[in-house]
């Protein structure tokens, strides 16, 4: 075996260094445009500053993901597995930040779940790096996709939500489709930005990122912790809508000036929170368990 | 030795499409979506003006995410705006301001396309669609130098000027 093995062109790469070959041609296929664009419109450093138009707990789920990869092990790759490789590099080049993300999706999808070997013990840190990367590359798809078959749907729940918010403070609130406007204050039209959606998805993986990377295990106390996380950042939300509609001073507070800073703030504390409050409950029950 | 060899040309083959993936992406998509946003903004401004569709003075936009545009007027006779989405860049976007939930509230006008200075109350045709995503592929692949004119889809919303063929 070890004598085939050293006369195999495909020893010598191993599942890992592919893995991260086709993930770092990937990432910069998906996330090249935003990135000269953020540029382009700003000078270089005013969009470092801002992530270069990219959300800070994608940069964050990125580096977890090259962390976990440059300290894992894997087995050497296999002849079907270079294939993959090579198909989803040339999926790559069709000129399409969107083929990137899905083509990278279903690349991590089949790393994740399609190759036997990596699922042993040994090879766990490369699987969770899999895992998240997989996580990474299907929000954007997905929670686009969704938006453009239902954006109707959560921009009308978004402002049903924010006017009962505002009549239970004695409110006088009018609200149509997705517009909701209180009387003497400001007419917010609730768009796909600012949907609470957008929010959730961003901080379901910030929490699936450190979960993901503090433990192996899967477990369907999880769900709790993910409906719940998707719960509190939907009441986040709603608060920030309805302080928006108080007055134009207090829109641009809330959307563009500090009061923004100050809801993202707690997004992603309440993600990073409830994330590490679900992985000691992992660990514990584990080692009850045991 | 052939074992080296194969393996390196092997490598090498992998990073030579992943740098084309990345050239052909700067070349697509680079600087593109932001420059030609305002182009788009600039160009149907100018439309709605000559056409009393809209005030002369820069709408504001409401949405600059690439997916569609929402130019929204706010003067003493007008107070509304348009969703326009161009189809070169996402014309999925048709089906969603078709059913935007903004119409409730501004009473909203027909959908109508603009193509070359002219409206048309329907999709020109079906082709159209067709030619102007090879004509953005063939771009990225620099066969040709998009040469079609953009194709927009607009609709508007609110009172801002009369409609394009409710006169006719």
């Amino acid at each position: 075996m070890k004598q085939t093995e050293a006369f195999s062109p495909l020893t010598v790469i191993r599942h890992r260094d592919l893995f991260l070959l086709v993930l770092s041609f990937g990432l910069a296929n998906a996330m090249l445009r935003p990135i000269l664009e953020s540029i382009e419109e700003f000078s270089f450093y005013s969009a470092l500053w801002q992530g270069f138009g990219i959300s800070f707990i994608v940069w964050f789920a990125v580096h977890v993901v090259y962390e976990q990869l440059l300290k894992s092990s894997s087995a050497p790759a296999d002849t079907t597995s270079l294939a993959v490789s090579f198909l989803t590099l040339l999926l790559f080049l069709f000129p399409s930040s969107m083929m990137a993300w899905i083509g990278l999706g279903f690349y991590c999808f089949y790393y994740s779940f399609l190759i036997p070997a990596l699922k042993d013990p040994d090879h766990r840190i490369f699987r969770n790096a899999v895992l998240i990367a997989m996580a990474l590359s299907f929000r954007v798809p997905v929670s686009d996709i969704l938006l453009k078959i239902s954006a109707d749907f959560f921009l009308r729940f978004d402002a049903l939500a924010t006017e009962l918010l505002l009549q239970l403070y004695g409110l006088n609130t009018e609200r149509k489709g997705n517009i909701v406007n209180i009387e003497g204050g400001h007419e917010l039209l609730i768009m796909t930005g600012c949907a609470s959606f957008t929010n959730i998805s961003l901080s379901l993986l910030l929490w699936f990122t450190i979960v993901r990377s503090q433990n192996d295990y899967w477990k369907n106390s999880h769900y709790l912790f993910l409906g719940l996380l998707a719960l509190v950042v939907f009441l986040i939300n709603l608060v920030r809508l309805s302080l928006m509609t108080l007055s134009k001073e207090d829109y641009f507070f809330y959307h563009d000036g500090t009061g923004a800073d100050i809801v993202d703030a707690l997004i992603v504390v309440s993600s990073i929170v409830l994330a590490f409050a679900c992985v000691f409950q992992t660990k514990r029950e584990v080692h009850n368990a045991h | 030795m052939r074992t080296r060899l194969l393996q390196t040309s092997i490598i090498s083959l992998m990073l030579l499409t992943g740098f084309s993936s990345l050239f052909l992406k700067a070349r697509h998509e680079g600087g593109g979506v932001a420059p030609s946003l305002s182009r788009d903004i600039s160009a149907l401004t100018q439309y709605m003006s000559a056409h009393a569709l809209a005030p002369l003075d820069s709408p504001r936009s409401l949405n600059r995410e690439g997916s569609f545009q929402a130019l929204f007027f706010k003067g003493q006779n007008c107070r509304g705006g348009w969703l326009i989405s161009p189809m070169y860049r996402n014309s999925e976007a048709v089906t969603l301001f078709e059913s935007q939930s903004l119409g409730y509230a501004r009473a909203p006008g027909a959908l109508f396309f603009v193509l070359n200075g002219q409206s048309y109350p329907e999709f020109p045709a079906l082709e159209l669609w067709f030619y102007q995503k090879a004509d953005a592929f063939q771009k990225a692949l620099g066969l040709k130098s998009g040469s079609l004119k953009p194709l927009y889809a607009v609709r508007s919303f609110g009172t801002c000027g009369r409609q394009p063929f409710e006169a006719s």
